[in-house]
C-alpha cells in the first residue's frame, strides 16, 4: 500500500471516531443544561417562599407592635411589610402561575390585612379591647396562612431534590464519557506517533545515513530494505546508484593502479639490471599494486623442459619451483601464447599441479620474438578473484617483464663475459707464471674457487695406480685428501673420467648412490674432465657455489662453461708442468743413482775388485790401492795373480777361484802383517748360470779383530769400574741422586742424606724432596732438557733441606741412557756450596768492592735526581752480585715530625719474585744505562708492592730499637733475632722480617736516614762482613743523598725563584751594560702591553720611555753612572703613573759590571692611597683631640650651665640677667662642641632610596632666610634623580655646600644643576661669588680651614666626609677673583645593597 | 623612686642630685665605679645614669655588671662623647650626651620609670 492511501485510511478512521465522540458530547451537554435550568427555577421559587414568609412575619410583627405600643415606627414598618408581601406574592405568581394554593393564600392575607388596617387606623390603640381582639384574630388566622406556605415550600424543596438526583446521574455518565474520550485521544496519539516513526522518520534517517556514508566515500554501504513503499523504491534506486558509483570508482582505481604499475614496472625495467632483483621487484610491485596474493615469474629453461621460478612476490607463498612445460597451466599458455585465466583451480583437472597455491590464477606468457620465454603468473587466493579485464594489463606487464628479462640477460651476459674474460686472464696469468706442478695445482684450485665462487675446488689427477688422487684442493680439509682417492667410474669424478663428459649436479643428494662421494658433503657440484688432447688426465670439481653475501646458490650453465674453460686451460698447464716435473725427476734419479754408485764404489770401506775367469782385473776401487804397491790405473786389465803376487799380501784371486769353481759366495780371511783382511767373492753369472765374473770385496778387519780383543779386556775393566763407582757413589761427598723420567728417586746416596737430611727409605720412589716450590718450573725445564739428552753442568741453585733450610748447591744433571741410547732417567750430582758460595762471594765482594763503589759513585755523579738515586742505591744493595741483600729500605729522618719515614723500598714480595730478580739482575756486562732501565721497568720498579708498603712506614724517633739507636748513636746495628730487644715490632709486623740490619746514613755529621736490609727469602744470616761493607757503602750513600737533596732543594728554589720572578707583581727586569733588556717578568709585559719577544732584546729606553737614546732623568742612569744601587720615586709620563724604581748594579765574579736589575713598582695607586691615608690620619688625630676636648670641656660646661640655670631661677634683676647670659653662652658653646664633634663622629649611614630633587628642595627651604639676607637668587636646573643615600647626612652635605656658596656670593645667582652621567648622579652648585684663591683650593676641604672670620672650618670637611662615606666624590673648580666657584658632587646611583 | 648617678665629676653629681631631687626622686651618687656598684647592690635603685669615662673602671664594664645583677633596672648612659652609635650595642636603655640643659635627661628618666 502506498504511503498516500495509508494516510487517507488513517485520517478517515480518525474523523469517524471524532464525530461519534462529538455527538455524545452534545447529548451530554443538553441533558446537563436542562437539569441545571430546572434546578435554578426550583431554587428561585424556594427563595421567594422564604422571603414571603419573612415579610409576612414583619407584617404581623408591625401590627402587633402598633397594637401593644402605639409607636409610630410600627405604622411605617407595617406599610413597608405590606408592600413586601405584595411584591413577593407577585413574584411567586410569576414563577408558579395561577395556582389554587396561592390564590387562597392571597385571600387569607386580604382578610388579615383588613383586620390589620383597622388596628393601624386607630390613633391610640394601646389598651383598647377591640385592638386586642383583632390581634387575637390575626394570630389565629395567620397559622392557616403559614401552613399553606409551608406546604408549598416543601413541594418546591422536593422538586429541587429530584432535579439534583437527575444531575448526579448525568455527572456520572459524563465522567465515563470523558474517560473514553481521553483513552481515545491517547490511543490515537500513540498510533499516530508510531505511524510517523515507522513510515516517515525511520526511512528518512536511513536514507540520510546512507547518503552521509556514501559522501564520506564508503561506497560499500547499502540500504537494502524490503519496504514496498516509496522509501523502498528510493532506497533501491539509491543502492543501485551507489553500486554504479562504486563500480566506476573501482574501475578508475584499478586503471590508476595499473597505470602506476606500468610506470613502476617500466621504471624497474629501466633501472634494475640484476635479473632476479628486477623480477622480484617487479613481482612485488605488481602484487602490491594489483592487490594480488601472489605474483610469480617463471623463466623457461628449454634444456630442462620446464619453467623455473625466478621471482615471487610473497616469499611465504607456496609455489612450484619447477613447472614442467607439460604442466596444465604451462601447456595451456604454450599452446595459445595468450593469457590463460583460471577462475577456480578446483574446477581444473590437475588442480594440485597449479604453480601457485591460489584459487584463481592468471598466467601470461613472456614473449620475445614470438617465443615464450617465461610465465608471469598472478594469483588470488579466492576463486574468481581475477577479472578477465586484467588480461590486457597482464599482457603489457608480461611484455615489460620480457624486456626486463632481455635487458638483464644482456647485462648479465655482458657482465659474465667480462668477468670470464677477466678470470681467464687471471688464470692464464697465474698458470703461466707457475711451473712447479704442486704450486700450479694449488694456484689453479685457489683461483677457480675464487673466480667461480665455489666453496670447494678439487683437482684430481689420474695417477699411475689408475686411481684419481686429489692433488690439490681449496676449501677441503687437506688431511682427508688421501682417503678421497677414487677409482675410475667411482663417484662423480670417476664417472666424469670414465665417460669423458662434464657433469653438472644441481643437487648431489639426488645422485645415484654409487656416484656420491660420501665424505664430501656438497649440495651442488660441477665436475669437468681435464683433457690433454684425447687423454683425460684428471678432473676439476667445484662444489657449493656461494653468492657474495655468503648464501649458497646453485651453479648454472655459465659456471659449467667456465669450469670447462678453466679445465682445458689448466689441463694443458698441469700436463706440461707434470711432464716437466717427471722429466726433471727422471733426470735427477739417473744422476742420483750414478752419483750414489760412484760414491759407494769410491768410499766404501773396503776394496772392490772384479775379475773375469782369467783373473784379469776388470775394475777396482781406490781402496784396493792400499793392498797393492802400484797405482790403480796400472792394474786394470792385468792378471790379478800378477798384481797380488807378493808374499804376505792379500790374494783376491784365491777367493775368486773358489767362487769360480763353486759358483757360490766365498769368504776367506787373510792377514798381512799386523793387518787382517776379509775377502768375500760374489759371483756374477751370465744367463746360463755360468760364473763369468767375480767381484771380490776386500774388508780390512784389523780393527774388528783388535776390537774384539779390546772388548774382552774392557769387560773385565767394567766389572772393576762398577764396583769402584758404586763405592764412589756411596762415599762421595757430593749428593748423587738418580731419578726416573717422572722425577721419582731411584737412588739416593749417603752424601745426599747428609746434605739434605732425607734418608734413602724416605725418598725412594718418591718425587725429589728437595726442590723448593718456586723452582719447580725450572726443574721441569731441566727435566725436559735431560730427556733430550742434554747435560746440565755446574749450575748453582737452591735446594730445600728436610729441616726447611734453603741451601745453595752446585748441581750437575745428566741423563741416564740405556744400551740403546734412550734416556731412561736422570742423575744429579749436587754439592752443598753454601759455604763455598759464601767464601766465593766474600772474595768477589773484596774484589769488586772497589769497582762497585766506583759504579755507585759514578751512578751518583750521574744522578742528582733524588728519587732515581735512592732507587739506584737500593738496587745496588739488593742486586745479587751487589750487596746481595734480599730487601732494602731507605728511611729518611723527618726532623720536624721526629720520625723516620720510609722513603723507598726495593725488594721482591715473594720467593718466586726473589728468584726471578736475582737471576735477572746483575752488574756484570751491563752498562749503567741498562741497569737503570732495568730498575725503572723491571721487577724493582717504583710502586712495587714492597715499595708501597715501605712508603707507609713511619717510625717515631723514640725508644731503644735498632732503627732509633742507629739514628741517635750513628752506629750500625745487626738485629740477628726478631726476639731481640733491639728489634722494632712495627718492622717485624709490617715486613715479616726475622733478622735485619740497619746502618745510619751520616752526612756532615748528621744522620739523614737509615738504610735497612734483610734476607727474608734465603734466610742468609747477615755477617760482620756484610755489615762492614754496608757501612762503607752507607758513607758513600749518605753524601750522595745529601747532595741530591741539596740539588733538589736548589732546583726547587730555582724553580720557585723563577716562578716568583714570573709572578711578582712588581716589574722586574734585567738590562745589560748597553741598556738592552735581557729578561723581564709578566708584570713588565702587562704594563708595557707587549709580548715577551718584543721586549727582550730591545733597549730599555725604547720600551719604557719610547725614546731613541737613554733618558738622563731616568733613575736607571744613576746606577749606570755610579754603579751603585739607587731607589727613587718618579712620575713617568710615557707609562703614565708614579713608579718607585730600585736599580741595582750586577757584577760578575771578577767584578765586571754586567748590567742592572730593575725592580719597579707602579705606585700610582699607592701614592693616591697614601695621600688619602694621610688625610685619614689627620682626621683620626683630630678625632682623638675632639674626644678629649669633649670630655674636658663638656663636663665643666654642664656644671657651669647647669648651675647657672639654677641660679637664674633663684635670682632676679641684674643678677638674673647675668646668669641668663651664662646659660646662653654655655648653650652656644655646647652647640659649637656638638658641631666640631659631629665632624669626627663616625655614624653608620642609614641609606635608603631618596629623591635628590626633594632633598635639594628641603635644603633650599632651610636656607631661605639666609639666601634672602644675601639677596641671592637660586636657579634650579634639577632633574628628578633617585639615589641611595642617608638622607639626613646628604642633606647636611648639600646644606654646607649651598650655604657656602651663599656666603661667598652677594646679590648673585646660585645655580643648582643635577644630571646623570656614566651611571652616576651629579649635583653641581655654582655661584657667581668671589671665588677661591688658587693656593687655597687644595686646602678648602681640610678641617678648620676657613677664610671667613666666623666659620669653624669644618663645614666642607664634613661635607667631603659625608660624600666619601657614600662612595662619592666632590670636586671644586673656581676662578679668582670674582669668577665664582663650582662644587660638583658625584654620587653613584646604586641599588639597595 | 631611687636614682643612682655615677659620674666622676663632683659638680655634675651635685647638679644632677639637686635637679633630680627637685623632680621628686631620691638620688644616690657615686664618684667611682666600685662605689656605684656597691650602691647599686645595697640600695637597689630604680634607675641608673652612668658616665662612660670613670676613673676606676669604665662605664661599659660597670654597665655589664649591673645588667648581670639586675637586668631589669633601666640604665642611661650619660657622657660627654658624641658617639651614639658606638654605644648602641651595649644594651643600655638610653644614651644621652651630657648637656647643661637637663630637660632631655629628665624626660628620658620619666619615660623609663613609667614603663
Amino acid at each position: 500500500m502506498s504511503l498516500k492511501s495509508k494516510l487517507i485510511v488513517f485520517l478517515l478512521g480518525f474523523l469517524a471516531t471524532s464525530a461519534l465522540l462529538g455527538i455524545g458530547a452534545i447529548y451530554i451537554f443538553r441533558a446537563l443544561d436542562a437539569n441545571i435550568s430546572t434546578l435554578s427555577m426550583e431554587l428561585n421559587r424556594h427563595r421567594h417562599f422564604v422571603e414571603l414568609r419573612a415579610s409576612l412575619r414583619d407584617f404581623l410583627g408591625s401590627v402587633r407592635g402598633w397594637a401593644l405600643t402605639g409607636q409610630g415606627q410600627y405604622r411605617r414598618l407595617y406599610r413597608q411589610s405590606v408592600a413586601d408581601v405584595y411584591k413577593h406574592f407577585g413574584r411567586i405568581q410569576q414563577v408558579y402561575g395561577e395556582s389554587e394554593e396561592i390564590r387562597s393564600m392571597g385571600e387569607e392575607f386580604q382578610g388579615l390585612k383588613v383586620l390589620a388596617d383597622k388596628v393601624i387606623a386607630l390613633e391610640h390603640p394601646v389598651g383598647r379591647a377591640e385592638v386586642l381582639a383583632a390581634l387575637g384574630m390575626l394570630e389565629s388566622r395567620k397559622d392557616v396562612l403559614f401552613a399553606t406556605l409551608d406546604t408549598l415550600y416543601e413541594n418546591s424543596l422536593n422538586a429541587a431534590m429530584s432535579t439534583l438526583a437527575v444531575g448526579e446521574r448525568i455527572r456520572r455518565s459524563s465522567m465515563v464519557y470523558i474517560f473514553v474520550l481521553v483513552s481515545f485521544a491517547f490511543i490515537t496519539f500513540a498510533f499516530l506517533a508510531l505511524f510517523m516513526r515507522r513510515m516517515l522518520s525511520g526511512p528518512f534517517e536511513e536514507l540520510l545515513r546512507a547518503t552521509e556514508q556514501v559522501a564520506r566515500g564508503e561506497l560499500g554501504y547499502r540500504i537494502a530494505t524490503t519496504k514496498k513503499d516509496e522509501f523502498g523504491l528510493i532506497a533501491r534506486r539509491f543502492d543501485s546508484m551507489v553500486e554504479a558509483l562504486a563500480e566506476s570508482t573501482r574501475q578508475v582505481e584499478s586503471k590508476l593502479r595499473e597505470t602506476e604499475l606500468m610506470l613502476d614496472v617500466a621504471k624497474i625495467a629501466g633501472t634494475v639490471l640484476e635479473l632476479r632483483e628486477a623480477l622480484e621487484l617487479t613481482a612485488q610491485t605488481i602484487a602490491q599494486k594489483l592487490r594480488l596474493d601472489a605474483v610469480a615469474v617463471y623463466l623457461l629453461r628449454p634444456e630442462q623442459r620446464a619453467f623455473f621460478l625466478e621471482a615471487i612476490s610473497q616469499e611465504d607463498m607456496p609455489a612450484e619451483e619447477r613447472l614442467p612445460i607439460d604442466a596444465p597451466l604451462a601447456s595451456m599458455v604454450l599452446e595459445t601464447l595468450k593469457p590463460v585465466l583460471i577462475e577456480d583451480t578446483r574446477e581444473m583437472a590437475q588442480a594440485e599441479r597449479m604453480c601457485l597455491a591460489c584459487r584463481s590464477l592468471l598466467a601470461v606468457p613472456l614473449l620475445r620474438d614470438n617465443l615464450c620465454k617465461g610465465l608471469l603468473v598472478m594469483g588470488r587466493k579466492e576463486p574468481y578473484g581475477i577479472e578477465p579485464s586484467m588480461k590486457d594489463t597482464a599482457m603489457i606487464l608480461a611484455h615489460t617483464i620480457a624486456v626486463v628479462v632481455r635487458n638483464a640477460e644482456l647485462y648479465s651476459t655482458t657482465k659474465r663475459q667480462l668477468q670470464q674474460l677477466g678470470i681467464m686472464y687471471d688464470l692464464s696469468k697465474a698458470l703461466a707464471s707457475v711451473y712447479e706442478p704442486q704450486e700450479l695445482l694449488e694456484s689453479i684450485s685457489r683461483e677457480i674457487a675464487r673466480l667461480t665462487g665455489a666453496k670447494v675446488c678439487i683437482i684430481r689427477l689420474l695417477e699411475a695406480d689408475g686411481r684419481l688422487h686429489i692433488k690439490s684442493s681449496w676449501g677441503l680439509e687437506t688431511e682427508r685428501a688421501e682417503e678421497l682417492s677414487l677409482a675410475v667410474g667411482e663417484g662423480v669424478a670417476g664417472w666424469v673420467v670414465k665417460e669423458g663428459k662434464s657433469l653438472f649436479v644441481e643437487d648431489v643428494s639426488k645422485l645415484p648412490e654409487h656416484m656420491r662421494t660420501k665424505t664430501i658433503r656438497a649440495r651442488s657440484a660441477i665436475c669437468v674432465p681435464l683433457r690433454v688432447g684425447e687423454r683425460i688426465i684428471g678432473t676439476l670439481g667445484i662444489y657449493d657455489k656461494t653468492a657474495q653475501d655468503g648464501t649458497p646458490t646453485p651453479f648454472d650453465l655459465e659456471d659449467l662453461q667456465m669450469a670447462e674453460g678453466f679445465a682445458s686451460l689448466s689441463a694443458v698447464a698441469i700436463d706440461r708442468a707434470r711432464m716437466q716435473e717427471q722429466e726433471r725427476k727422471a733426470r735427477l734419479q739417473v744422476e742420483e743413482a750414478k752419483r750414489r754408485l760412484d760414491l759407494l764404489f769410491e768410499t766404501v770401506q773396503g776394496g772392490i775388485v772384479s775379475m773375469d775367469a782369467d783373473y784379469r782385473i776388470l775394475s777396482a776401487n781406490r781402496y784396493v790401492e792400499r793392498w797393492m804397491d802400484r797405482p790403480l790405473e796400472e792394474v786394470l786389465g792385468r792378471d790379478a795373480r800378477e798384481v797380488f803376487h807378493h808374499e804376505g799380501g792379500i790374494c783376491p784371486h784365491c777367493a775368486a777361484r773358489a767362487t769360480f769353481q763353486s759358483g757360490d759366495i766365498n769368504s776367506i780371511t787373510q792377514s798381512r802383517g799386523l793387518n787382517y783382511a776379509e775377502l768375500t767373492a760374489y759371483p756374477v753369472k751370465d744367463p746360463q748360470g755360468r760364473v763369468v765374473e767375480v767381484v771380490v770385496f776386500i774388508q780390512d778387519i784389523t780393527d774388528r779383530v783388535l776390537y774384539q780383543e779390546e772388548i774382552m779386556s774392557l769387560y773385565k775393566e767394567v766389572a772393576q769400574t762398577k764396583e769402584y763407582l758404586e763405592s764412589l757413589i756411596a762415599n762421595s761427598a757430593d749428593a748423587i741422586v738418580t731419578t726416573d723420567l717422572e722425577g721419582r728417586v731411584t737412588s739416593w746416596n749417603p752424601a745426599a742424606e747428609k746434605i739434605y737430611g732425607f734418608s734413602e727409605e724416605e725418598v725412594l720412589h718418591k718425587p725429589l724432596p728437595f726442590i723448593p716450590d718456586f723452582l719447580r718450573e725450572q726443574e721441569a725445564e731441566f727435566m725436559e732438557r735431560l730427556r733430550k739428552g742434554d747435560v746440565i753442568k755446574d749450575i748453582e741453585t737452591l735446594r730445600l733441606t728436610k729441616d726447611g733450610r734453603l741451601i745453595e748447591v752446585s748441581l750437575t744433571l745428566s741423563p741416564i741412557k740405556d744400551a740403546a741410547g734412550e734416556v731412561i732417567g736422570t742423575s744429579g750430582i749436587s754439592r752443598d756450596i753454601t759455604e763455598k758460595k759464601r767464601t766465593e762471594r766474600e772474595l768477589i765482594r773484596r774484589n769488586q768492592e772497589l769497582s762497585r763503589l766506583f759504579f755507585i759513585s759514578s751512578a751518583m755523579r750521574g744522578t742528582l735526581e733524588l728519587e732515581r738515586l735512592l732507587r739506584m742505591i737500593l738496587t745496588a744493595v739488593t742486586m745479587s752480585d751487589g750487596l746481595g741483600f734480599n730487601r732494602a729500605i731507605l728511611f729518611l729522618v723527618d726532623e720536624q715530625r721526629e720520625v723516620l719515614k720510609g722513603a723507598m723500598g726495593v725488594g721482591p714480595s715473594s720467593p718466586e719474585e726473589a728468584w726471578r730478580i736475582w737471576e735477572g739482575l746483575s752488574l756484570q756486562r751491563r752498562s749503567l744505562h741498562d741497569i737503570m732501565e732495568e730498575i725503572e721497568r723491571g721487577p724493582l720498579k717504583k710502586d712495587s708492592f714492597f715499595d708501597r708498603l715501605t712508603m707507609a712506614l713511619e717510625i717515631p724517633l723514640e725508644g731503644d730499637t735498632a732503627l732509633v739507636r742507629a739514628v741517635r748513636e750513628k752506629v750500625p746495628f745487626n738485629v740477628e733475632d726478631a726476639s731481640s730487644a733491639l728489634a722494632d715490632p712495627l718492622l717485624l709486623q709490617q715486613l715479616g722480617t726475622q733478622a735485619y740490619a740497619v746502618v745510619p746514613l751520616v752526612s756532615r755529621d748528621k744522620v739523614i736516614g737509615v738504610l735497612w736490609v734483610d734476607n727474608l727469602f734465603n734466610r742468609k744470616p747477615i755477617t760482620e762482613e756484610d755489615m762492614r761493607f754496608l757501612s762503607a757503602f752507607s758513607n758513600q750513600v749518605a753524601s750522595a743523598i745529601e747532595n741530591a737533596r741539596l740539588f733538589e732543594q736548589v732546583r726547587l728554589a730555582e724553580a720557585e725563584l723563577e716562578n716568583i720572578f714570573r709572578s711578582i707583581s712588581d716589574m722586574v727586569y734585567l738590562t745589560d751594560s748597553n741598556y738592552t733588556i735581557k729578561k723581564v717578568n709578566q708584570a713588565v709585559l702587562k704594563k708595557v702591553g707587549l709580548p715577551e719577544d718584543e721586549v727582550v732584546g730591545k733597549k730599555c729606553y725604547q720600551v719604557f720611555h719610547g725614546m731613541e737614546e737613554p733618558l738622563q732623568s731616568c733613575p736607571h742612569m744613576r746606577t749606570m753612572q755610579s754603579r751603585r744601587p739607587n731607589i727613587e720615586e718618579y712620575d713617568d709620563p710615557y707609562l703614565k703613573g708614579t713608579f718607585l724604581s730600585s736599580t741595582s748594579p750586577l757584577f760578575d765574579a771578577e767584578g765586571n759590571f754586567l748590567g742592572v736589575v730593575h725592580v719597579v713598582r707602579d705606585i700610582t695607586e699607592m701614592k693616591q692611597l697614601r695621600e688619602r691615608l694621610q688625610a685619614a690620619e689627620r682626621m683620626a688625630a683630630l678625632g682623638e683631640v675632639a674626644a678629649k676636648v669633649a670630655h674636658e670641656i663638656r663636663n665643666p660646661l654642664v656644671s657651669v650651665g647647669g648651675f647657672a640655670k639654677r641660679l637664674e631661677k633663684k635670682l632676679d634683676g641684674n643678677l638674673r640677667e647675668y646668669a641668663s647670659i651664662i646659660v646662653r653662652e654655655v648653650s652656644r658653646l655646647e652647640q659649637i662642641l656638638k658641631e666640631i664633634l659631629g665632624f669626627v663622629r663616625h655614624v653608620r649611614l642609614q641609606r635608603r632610596r631618596t629623591n635628590l630633587q626633594e632633598l635639594l628642595e628641603e635644603v633650599l627651604k632651610l636656607l631661605e632666610a639666609e639666601l634672602r639676607a644675601k639677596e641671592n637668587t637660586i636657579e634650579r636646573n634639577i632633574q628628578p634623580l633617585e639615589v641611595f643615600v642617608d638622607a639626613d647626612r646628604m642633606k647636611e652635605a648639600l646644606f654646607n655646600i649651598i650655604s657656602n656658596a651663599n656666603q661667598a656670593t652677594d646679590g648673585g645667582t646660585i645655580t643648582i644643576t643635577t644630571y646623570a652621567q656614566d651611571g652616576k648622579a651629579v649635583v653641581e652648585v655654582s655661584d657667581t661669588g668671589c671665588g677661591i684663591k688658587k693656593e687655597d683650593l687644595p686646602r678648602i676641604f681640610d678641617p678648620f680651614f676657613t677664610t671667613r672670620p666666623m666659620g669653624t672650618g669644618l663645614g666642607l670637611a664634613i661635607t667631603r666626609r659625608i660624600i666619601q662615606e657614600h662612595e662619592g666624590e666632590i670636586q671644586v673648580s673656581s676662578r679668582w677673583p670674582g669668577g665664582g666657584s663650582t662644587f660638583r658632587i658625584i654620587l653613584p646611583i646604586r641599588k639597595e645593597v | 623612686m631611687k636614682i643612682l648617678v655615677v659620674d666622676d665629676d663632683e659638680h655634675i653629681l651635685r647638679l644632677y642630685r639637686e635637679e633630680l631631687q627637685e623632680e621628686g626622686y631620691d638620688v644616690l651618687t657615686a664618684k667611682t665605679g666600685a662605689e656605684g656598684l656597691r650602691l647599686f647592690e645595697t640600695e637597689s635603685p630604680d634607675l641608673v645614669t652612668l658616665d662612660i669615662l670613670i676613673p676606676d673602671m669604665d662605664g661599659i664594664t660597670l654597665l655589664r655588671k649591673m645588667k648581670e645583677m639586675r637586668p631589669r633596672v633601666p640604665i642611661i648612659m650619660s657622657t660627654a662623647y658624641d658617639y651614639r652609635d658606638d654605644f648602641a650595642v651595649w644594651a643600655s636603655e638610653a644614651y644621652i650626651v651630657k648637656s647643661s640643659d637637663l630637660t632631655e635627661l629628665k624626660g628620658m628618666i620619666k619615660k623609663l620609670l613609667q614603663k
